[in-house]
């Protein structure tokens, strides 16, 4: 018989990521299961085309992480109130840092949203669930928005 | 709070459905399901070519509808036991079929196994999978087979 021990949960700050967490949590209660939740921050080389000085992009950077490990803890705080979970933050192309910290936590499920972005964005963040349903070697969640 | 209630498991009789049909056992059995078997039957067109006669595709048609559901019940009796099954049969393609069984409202989980092809079957293949879990409104479990890992 199959286990799930410990889920792997891939939030977007940047959208509505709520009703991914209520899977999220829905499934680690009915499988009594651990809780990782992880969002990626854009990796910096999107930047590495501006004129800014290093120390400017440093700052930013800085300041941009401390932003995203502020709300992460908010949204932990505000959906798994009482809940045994992990916060992972981590810099990268969020495909990349999902599989990684799957592996690197050991963790037998993924669970992720579809996101319903426009343009651009949707094309590339689209794809995050498909390259993670793709390369996991772990079970993986698909949750889409509600409307 | 959602609640998963329903869960529905497409399969295929002419693969290796065992990988994922463990993990919808174990879901059935932890959020206290049903679970229903879809087999998708390939549409009817590829018979037209061939040059037999009506009765002789009828025959087959039937046969192999009987096939697949002893194909269904076989899976259902060895690898779903102690949980709530029933089996549906449908005509047409795939991902039209469970897309439009998750429009439905009935379910609440799909659970899907993948194929480690390789080359042009598998970029052909993989898509059904793939598409599911882009358009289905309906959460979607989605695993690998063992043997294509890594």
């Amino acid at each position: 018989m199959r286990t799930i021990k410990h889920i792997l949960v891939a939030v977007d700050l940047m959208e509505d990521s709520s009703f991914v967490a209520k899977y999220a949590k829905l499934f680690a209660e009915r499988l009594n299961a651990t809780i990782t939740v992880v969002y990626a921050t854009p990796p910096l080389s999107q930047y590495f085309g501006l004129y800014l000085p290093q120390d400017t992009i440093s700052k930013f950077h800085e300041d941009s992480e401390k932003g995203a490990i502020r709300e992460l803890a908010k949204f932990v705080e505000s959906n798994f109130a009482g809940a045994d979970v992990v916060q992972r933050l981590a810099n990268g192309h969020p495909q990349d840092v999902i599989l990684g910290i799957a592996k690197e936590s050991n963790a037998d499920l993924i669970i992720m949203g579809t996101h319903s972005r426009r343009g651009v964005d949707r094309i590339m963040f689209g794809s995050v669930a498909s390259h993670v349903v793709k390369l996991a070697d772990i079970p993986v969640l698909t949750v889409r928005p509600e409307k | 709070m959602p609640s998963i209630k329903n869960i529905l498991v497409p399969v295929d009789v002419m693969e290796d459905n065992g990988f994922f049909v463990e993990y919808a056992k174990m879901m059935a059995e932890k959020h206290e399901a049903k679970v229903t078997l879809l087999y998708a039957r390939p549409p009817l067109d590829r018979f037209y070519d061939v040059y037999l006669t009506d009765d002789v595709v009828e025959k087959l048609k039937a046969d192999s509808k009987q096939r697949a559901i002893d194909e269904l019940d076989k899976l259902a009796e060895n690898q779903l036991q102690n949980t709530d099954v029933s089996i549906k049969l449908r005509r047409g393609q795939p991902q039209d079929l469970i897309l439009e069984m998750t429009e439905t409202g009935d379910y609440d989980m799909v659970i899907m196994g993948t194929h480690c092809r390789k080359g042009m079957e598998r970029v052909l293949f993989g898509s059904v999978a793939n598409r599911v879990v882009k358009h289905s409104n309906t959460p979607v479990l989605t695993i690998h087979p063992a043997e294509c890992k890594g």
